[in-house]
């Protein structure tokens, strides 16, 4: 009760402060535009601004990197649907459906759905961060090693397995390339250099970002440009808003709600992060609309899911980072760095030290969700009006946009390398058919699958035993081979009525 | 992509995939031999995950060439001949022209030249071949377009562009033009 009294009041001093507007209004106005332009992402976003936040108060801090936080983790939808190149890696899933969609000319449809999507997303996670800490805490902790390598195995086979776009084994060779990808480097327990090929700019990895944005946007300036100066006039047309979306919203309830208990509880779990979550949820969706075999070709639900599943990552992110001071997701953990410069040391001894902290981060995220709304609206036309621009400006402009996006993090000229290898490597896949989202994911994943793997081994004396025997690594496991036995059946399935199909008309 | 040509590229990739498999177990043998002589557990091996991956890749590697090979694949189209008429196709040499211009403007422009200049020279060059307008069209477009750039990012947002900076005395006044 007191909590909720203190929301209350800090909502109200919040809402009737000018100055906590005007910065909240621009944080999530920048958040939107971070996220939205390739290679900025939410992270990079809130690691800039908590230098720049140093001098100002607490407060004032906070309304600023979780107006980013939250506008970014959204924006990245944006050009994911005008441009099928995701801002975010959390955006990569809204891609499938949602770029699909403007293909159809329903791009401010797509953009109002995953705006209301990703509205609603956070509204809910920050109600679980308000009233179900302790019990996902609780749970969250239930999570060892062997369970975070499977859920990081499940994470990449169902990327893999929804988004390929041929054959499904090849989403899944996607995904162990990606594993592989992250093998390259100083590798933790022995600092072996593992497949550098002696080149020291490849001893800290492969960049995450350089490489995302290669595979994602170098096959995009391509296909729309290589068709010459002749093809390259079309302009996509855009229609508005015909109807209101919100029966489709009430249609989805259930949907959403699912999608938020997913990115609630994935959020919640340490490192793993809002991508991890937008895919699971898209996921759940395919697998329990009745549209799901639609997913895919641009079907609204398909942009809902990942949306409503990575903004409530957020709140679920800001469970283990305020009860364990572990973060949830990269963003919470760079957000963790600005919580210290601040004076304040999450974890358990916040509730003593700082009683109403938490009311107070819930309140600035309800802020940050209401201007989520407005600055998304302001914003979504003259993002639409992108698409008018013909394809032989905008292709350059976004080429200019990704290089400096990739060397914008690291301040390295080696990732200009890397984008150009991995642009070039990425068109190559796309074209026979691999889909760079489960790479991607298996990048980001790759390290936690290796780690935890032989962490798990090393502490059961090199027993496969917790695999089998952990209730969560069993319901865990049973998903993995439910996943792959049936994409295999019901691949041979296919194949078996095309084979009827061709034979009949002999 | 053609089936027939998607099936034969599945065959040359699962080709690839078995022989970086065999690649990769063989480094990760070395890797695994070094640790586990110092007598730590094969398991923390840093060879073991790679391993595994290796294995799943050698066997999705000739599931592949399998399938390829099923559905009417062959690796004709390696042929040189077939190759070249590939890249001289009008779409083959549009992709290749598209390269060049993003591989000159990294490894050349930007090597050599402040980031704005190069940018402008990039995104000139870029939309001149793709959009065909008058050149002061487009180069206004290509100015307008890479001063909002240099100011967004290394202003506002304060980060140091690459490139080289280019420092001009004028009359007693340093500019340096980012």
């Amino acid at each position: 009760m007191e909590g909720l009294t203190a929301f209350f009041s800090f909502t109200a001093q919040l809402f009737t402060n000018p100055t906590a507007v005007a910065l909240m209004a621009a944080a999530s106005a920048l958040g939107i535009v971070i996220g939205a332009l390739p290679g900025l992402t939410a992270t990079m976003g809130i690691a800039l601004l908590t230098g720049l936040t140093y001098g100002v108060s607490k407060t004032y801090a906070l309304v600023i990197l979780m107006g980013v936080y939250v506008g970014a983790i959204y924006g990245g939808s944006m050009s994911a649907i005008l441009l099928n190149v995701p801002g975010t890696p959390s955006a990569a899933a809204t891609a499938l459906d949602g770029h699909k969609m403007a293909l159809k000319g329903l791009a401010a449809e797509a953009i109002w759905a995953t705006r209301t999507a990703s509205i609603i997303g956070t509204f809910l996670g920050l109600i679980c961060l308000a009233f179900f800490t302790p019990i996902i805490t609780k749970l969250a902790l239930n999570f060892t090693s062997a369970e975070f390598f499977l859920l990081a195995v499940f994470g990449v086979l169902i990327c893999g397995t929804i988004s390929a776009r041929d054959l499904p084994i090849k989403g899944w060779i996607a995904g162990l390339f990606g594993v592989f990808l992250a093998m390259i480097g100083i590798e933790d327990i022995h600092a072996v250099h593992r497949f550098t090929l002696g080149m020291m700019d490849l001893t800290t990895g492969i960049p995450l970002i350089p490489a995302m944005i290669g595979f994602f946007a170098f096959p995009q300036i391509i296909k729309a440009l290589k068709h010459g100066p002749a093809g390259s006039m079309k302009v996509l047309e855009q229609g508005e808003v015909k109807e209101s979306l919100w029966p489709v919203i009430k249609r989805n309830i259930g949907l959403i709600l699912r999608s938020t208990g997913i990115g609630v509880f994935i959020g919640a779990l340490p490192g793993v992060g809002e991508d991890v979550a937008a895919w699971l949820s898209y996921d759940n969706a395919k697998r329990t609309c009745k549209n799901g075999k639609d997913f895919g070709t641009g079907v609204v639900e398909g942009a809902i899911a990942p949306e409503v599943g990575n903004n409530s990552a957020i709140g679920g992110a800001l469970i283990p980072l305020l009860s364990l001071a572990v973060p949830g997701s990269p963003p919470a953990a760079v957000l963790l760095g600005a919580l210290l410069l601040h004076g304040i040391r999450p974890g358990p001894m916040l509730s003593q030290e700082f009683p109403t902290f938490t009311a107070e981060l819930t309140a600035i995220l309800f802020m940050a969700t209401v201007f989520l709304w407005v600055c998304g609206i302001i914003i979504a036309r003259p993002m639409t009006q992108i698409l008018k621009i013909p394809q032989g400006i905008l292709m350059p402009v976004v080429a200019a946009l990704s290089i400096i996006g990739a060397y914008a993090l690291n301040l390295n000229t080696f990732d200009l390398a890397i984008l150009f290898v991995f642009g070039v490597v990425g068109w190559v896949l796309d074209e026979m058919g691999y889909s760079a989202a489960p790479i991607i994911l298996g990048l980001i994943l790759g390290g936690m699958i290796d780690a935890n793997m032989r962490r798990m081994l090393m502490l059961s004396g090199g027993s496969l035993e917790p695999l089998v025997t952990r209730p969560i690594c069993i319901v865990l496991l049973i998903l993995i081979l439910w996943v792959v036995i049936g994409t295999l059946v019901s691949g041979r399935i296919a194949a078996k009525f095309k084979d009827i199909a061709t034979h009949s008309g002999d | 992509m053609e089936l027939k040509n998607l099936r034969s590229a599945d065959m040359l990739t699962g080709i690839i995939l078995a022989l970086g498999s065999l690649a990769v177990l063989y480094d990760s043998y070395k890797m695994t031999v070094a640790v586990t002589a110092r007598g730590n557990p094969l398991v923390s091996s840093p060879g073991f995950v790679p391993a595994v991956i290796a294995v799943f890749m050698l066997i999705l590697g000739f599931v592949l060439l399998r399938a390829g090979q099923k559905s009417g694949g062959s690796l004709t189209f390696l042929l040189p001949s077939r190759l070249a008429a590939g890249l001289a196709s009008a779409e083959g040499r549009n992709v290749i022209t598209i390269l060049g211009i993003i591989a000159g403007y990294i490894f050349i422009l930007l090597k050599f030249l402040p980031y704005s200049i190069a940018t402008f020279i990039f995104l000139y060059a870029f939309i001149l071949f793709y959009y065909q307008r008058r050149h002061l069209r487009v180069a206004l477009i290509a100015a307008g377009v890479s001063l909002v750039i240099t100011v967004a990012f290394g202003e506002l947002a304060s980060i140091p562009l690459p490139g080289k900076s280019l420092i001009l005395y004028l009359g007693g006044v340093t500019v340096e033009i980012p």
